[in-house]
């Protein structure tokens, strides 16, 4: 049985309680940083920080419901090579998949890291996030956002919602954490459960004296029902968004605010390349080309290579897409590129029975060559 | 540079003109960019057609040449050598088919020629991207290994150490022959296999240029064509070959016994042994899985018997490395085990035999001392013989072993002449296969000795009545037949070695569907292989008999000479290429090489390509998301240029309506670069 502890609750603020359950891991000798969303300013989102200093944590906001970037690919940043110390790092769940399939691919270590996973409630997309918060105070609304009971409060504030992704997310809880902090079912105001779930974690938590809880009952429980409520959410929206992209004229009818800026791409935890295809000469055009290209049919749309775009980075990284819905935070016109990314996903992740952060185990299909695999398409051919 | 094109359309005298108008081909041509030449002729593959190249290379200054005719299998070399001749780079040429990807499969001549157009531009554009490229050349080094020693390897071995080359020659048993030692006569000649193979075998061990290695296997190999570096692991034999005078006293006193591999477990060997007395070399073996003295440190017998101290119960196995410029292997083959096809009785029945425990039973140093007899020492009055069994059958092997028809009768032959005349011979047939020289003249003068033939597969063996009854169908009389005998040999099919899979690994070579080395080509490259520097010889790449094995062998000996004379062998250009600046160092491209021609730098977190292993394949290229890693000669440009061409819409296409209707002729420009749906 897992070391299960408590994070007591005192003044009715599960913030202030994690903040010190932070301090107390930075404490420990082993841990030399702690990578978490810290509210840097008054206003404004919570950004990623890693934080040395444990009277710097005083800003941390691991509840905020807000999700500026996947910190994945920063993780990778400060585990890539040897920095010599561990630190721990705060993760939703789907950064920590995002993390998982980035270590397979040779772009971060688990070696030196602990990472703190925490229920995930859902958060608003950036600029959903300024509305939600309107005028109040950053910690007070993250702590209006959870209410008594984790994952029992309705997420509607000031008429936004948190981001679809969040919505359709079928994985709340954290995987392949070493420590998991449990919101969803806790009396927030009272206690918080933390889990072991790794030697690494046990040898953590043991040292941090924390007192024992019986179970972290009502958990499974929320967790059950928020999963169910989210699936039933996802598969509506992988239906819809399946009609609207069947054809190449409805995707590109779905496209056409795309400005090639290439954001979604940037903001995308998985999308691991130094340097985008799309920015080498291989789409550095010639002029004729295009004068070419815009007589066959009368006209061209320019930036040319939209579609193409799309397409290859479905083909590069749907596999490993983890849904967390960065690529819609990103897009500076509202495309609903998430829900096209999951659609295709969902199709090319059962076809390897595949789901990227499951396991560190399983090779990214692309990457392996299974001789029986998809015999019903090329039986045919022996 | 400003590009200049030359465009050249063949007819292939009807081949490709019959369907295509060639002309008008190379008229359009001459209005795609850059072509400053196009012209069209009736044998471009000719003197007069090349020369028609090179002049205009010469004359008009082209620095990109296209030539649209065969498929480049064929002449892609010829038109690259012409433009060397002509002084120009031969990567700049792209040869382009529209035989066999157009003439030769479309049916109506105005969608050929339309078709014969995409694939000229499709050409001309991407000529234009091509880029200079330049063989390397690497030394060859001067020694070869073998890999088996039975009849081809022998072979393959004494050809090139007759040319002054050295040959390593790795034998996994503890003496060389193979199964051709195993045999007694051969067909059709009657000559006796040991006769015949002694001399050559004895020539192994006398030859200075033939480093011999048996109870030795070769456990790795690196490197590339010309500098293959080779593990050899030499399994401890326990006796030191050097002191040992192969008197073999130490072989009668040993108190403990096993089935003999040698003699297909029809009778027994002593824990040290060797295969028989003409065995090379004759220094026997202990078997250490069963040896008291190892296993229990007991005994110890043959140690206080050996005149010379040869013993030596501690030695260890040992590893040898070797530099090699090719390898050739002669891994052999396996016959099939008859057990699992349970309506045949092997196992159950004592006097069901395979072919080659028969071919012990005759061998003079066989357990029977060459005589033809049952379990209870009787000589049998009746044999049956089964050919095809595991051969020609979907359930097993579908092809045909070759040899079982001529050995079949070969038995016939044996058994009449050493059992006596009177006695009966079956055999149970679906075609007689007797295509060598001399093979159907044999088959005559055996029916003429009065043996019975049979056409039908038996359905099975059953005892009544202390006889064995073949059951079946003679379907050239359409009737039922049961034939009692005193033994049946099952004619059991040759199959690739149990360990085939792994072996393939090691050397890098690819296996066939029926499970033996894969050739280069089945007709016009029997003896190489898709790595270049490996070369097979005998049934290791399909089933064969003594000369035919030997022939391949010879054939594999002078492919591994022709590197070794030379001393050099030029390296394709056209090798993958991993940029730096772009690589991002995930592995995956490591893990997806199938030549292991992708090392990981460390230090700067980089794939890198060895260009002499890499063949090209582009499975790095196909996955590399970044596109870091790229093919020479296929780049991504070239590549996506190539597919604008293609689907260009030329003015005037026929325009193709199917089912999919206006969506194909859309969807056919999607993905051309720059061209938005």
């Amino acid at each position: 049985m897992a070391t299960t502890v408590k994070i007591q609750v005192d003044g009715n603020n599960p913030v202030l309680a994690l903040q010190g359950f932070l301090k107390g891991l930075l404490d420990d000798e082993s841990i030399g940083g702690i990578l978490v969303p810290v509210h840097l300013f008054e206003k404004g989102l919570p950004m990623p920080t890693l934080v040395t200093d444990s009277a710097k944590l005083s800003g941390a906001d691991p509840l905020a419901p807000a999700f500026s970037m996947n910190s994945a690919k920063l993780l990778a940043r400060l585990t890539r090579g040897q920095s010599g110390e561990r630190i721990a790092a705060v993760l939703r769940p789907c950064e920590i998949r995002a993390f998982v399939e980035l270590v397979k691919l040779n772009q971060g270590s688990l070696d030196d890291v602990v990472i703190v996973g925490v229920d995930c409630m859902g958060a608003y997309d950036n600029l959903s996030y300024k509305t939600f918060l309107g005028d109040a105070d950053s910690f007070q609304a993250t702590l209006d956002f959870h209410g008594l009971i984790g994952g029992e409060a309705d997420t509607v504030r000031n008429g936004v919602d948190i981001a679809s992704a969040c919505q359709s997310c079928e994985h709340p809880a954290p995987q392949n954490a070493d420590v998991v902090i449990g919101i969803a079912g806790a009396h927030l105001h009272e206690s918080i459960p933390v889990m072991a779930t790794s030697a690494r974690g046990e040898a953590l938590l043991s040292g941090l004296n924390l007192p024992d809880i019986e179970s972290a009952n009502g958990r499974d429980k929320t967790l059950e029902s928020l999963i169910a409520a989210r699936i039933v959410n996802r598969d509506a929206m992988l239906e819809k968004t399946k009609a609207l992209t069947g054809t190449l004229t409805d995707l590109s009818e779905y496209l056409s605010a795309c400005v090639n800026c290439y954001n979604c791409r940037v903001a995308c935890p998985v999308c691991y390349c130094k340097e985008c295809v799309f920015n080498t000469d291989v789409f550095e055009h010639k002029p004729w080309q295009y004068m070419e290209w815009a007589k066959r049919k009368g006209s061209l749309k320019m930036p040319t290579d939209t579609i193409f775009y799309h397409l290859t980075r479905m083909a590069h990284m749907s596999t490993a897409c983890v849904g967390c819905g960065q690529c819609s935070n990103a897009c500076p016109n509202g495309i609903p590129v998430m829900e096209l990314f999951r659609t295709v996903a969902a199709r090319t992740q059962e076809s390897f029975d595949y789901e990227p952060g499951r396991s560190l185990d399983e090779s990214p299909p692309l990457s392996v060559f299974k001789e029986d695999e998809f015999q019903e398409t090329v039986s045919h051919m022996a | 540079m400003a590009k200049k094109i030359g465009v050249y359309v063949c007819h292939c005298g009807s081949n490709i003109a019959g369907k295509v108008d060639c002309e008008g081909v190379a008229d359009f041509a001459k209005g795609l960019k850059d072509v400053a030449v196009s012209r069209d002729y009736q044998f471009m593959c000719s003197d007069p057609g090349q020369e028609m190249i090179i002049k205009d290379i010469r004359e008009h200054g082209l620095n990109r040449v296209v030539v649209a005719s065969c498929s480049p299998r064929l002449h892609e070399k010829t038109f690259q050598q012409a433009c060397a001749r002509a002084g120009l780079n031969p990567y700049l040429l792209q040869h382009s088919c529209i035989r066999e990807h157009c003439s030769w499969i479309t049916a109506d001549p105005e969608e050929a020629t339309a078709k014969a157009k995409h694939i000229v531009e499709a050409a001309v554009e991407r000529v234009g991207r091509h880029q200079e490229l330049f063989s390397r050349e690497v030394e060859v080094l001067p020694d070869v290994m073998v890999v088996g020693a039975g009849i081809a390897g022998i072979q393959a071995s004494l050809d090139i150490a007759k040319s002054g080359h050295t040959v390593h020659l790795v034998e996994k048993s503890p003496s060389i022959g193979g199964h051709m030692a195993q045999f007694d006569k051969t067909f059709p000649t009657l000559d006796c296999a040991a006769c015949i193979s002694t001399p050559k075998m004895v020539a192994v061990s006398q030859e200075p240029n033939i480093n011999l290695m048996t109870w030795s296997e070769v456990e790795d190999v690196s490197g590339f064509v010309g500098n293959y570096t080779a593990t050899v692991l030499h399994k401890p034999r326990y006796i030191n070959a050097d002191v040992c005078t192969g008197c073999g006293a130490c072989l009668e006193k040993c108190p403990t016994k096993a089935l003999s591999e040698f003699d297909e477990g029809l009778g027994m060997r002593k824990a040290i042994y060797r295969n028989s007395p003409q065995a090379v070399p004759n220094t026997p073996v202990i078997d250490g899985t069963i040896c008291k003295k190892i296993t229990k440190d007991k005994c110890g017998i043959c140690q206080t018997i050996c005149p010379t101290g040869a013993i030596d119960y501690e030695m260890k196995e040992t590893r040898e490395v070797f530099h090699v410029g090719s390898i050739v292997l002669a891994t052999g083959y396996d016959t099939m085990d008859p057990t699992p096809m349970a309506e045949y009785g092997f196992g159950k029945y004592d006097e069901v035999y395979t072919a080659l425990q028969f071919e012990r039973l005759n061998n003079a140093v066989g357990p029977t001392e060459g005589r033809i007899v049952m379990k209870n020492g009787k000589s049998p009055e009746s044999v049956a013989i089964i050919h095809c069994v595991g051969s020609r059958d979907v359930n097993y092997h579908e092809y045909c072993s070759r040899t079982c028809c001529m050995y079949a009768l070969k038995y016939d032959h044996l058994i009449k002449d050493k059992v006596g005349h009177n006695t009966n011979v079956y055999n149970f047939y679906i075609d007689m296969r007797c295509f060598g020289k001399g093979y159907e003249e044999f088959f005559k003068r055996v029916q003429e000795e009065g043996v019975t033939f049979i056409r039908g597969r038996p359905a099975e063996i059953v005892q009544e009545n202390g006889k064995l009854v073949v059951v079946g169908e003679d379907t050239l009389l359409g009737m039922n037949v049961r034939v009692p005998v005193d033994m049946v040999v099952l004619c059991t099919a040759m199959e690739a070695q149990k360990d085939m899979a792994e072996v393939a690994r090691v050397f890098g070579v690819a296996q066939g569907q029926d499970g033996f080395f894969l050739e280069e080509h089945p007709k016009l490259g029997p003896v190489s292989t898709a790595t270049d520097g490996v070369f097979l010889a005998g049934a290791c790449q399909g089933p064969k008999d003594i000369p035919d094995a030997v022939a391949h062998a010879s054939g594999g000996a002078a492919q591994a000479l022709a590197l070794a004379a030379k001393g050099t062998v030029s390296i394709s250009p056209t090798t993958s290429w991993i940029n730096p600046d772009i690589c991002v160092g995930c592995k995956v491209c490591v893990g997806l090489c199938p030549y292991s021609a992708i090392e990981f730098d460390d230090r700067r977190q980089i794939a890198v390509i060895n260009e002499a292993m890499c063949k090209g394949c582009g499975s790095c290229a196909g996955y590399c998301p970044s596109g870091a890693a790229q093919i020479k000669h296929f780049n991504e440009n070239q590549i996506f240029d190539e597919i604008d061409g293609l689907l260009g819409l030329l003015p005037g296409l026929p325009e193709i309506i199917d089912e999919t209707g206006a969506q194909s002729v859309q969807a056919r420009n999607v993905i051309t670069p720059g061209e938005p749906a």
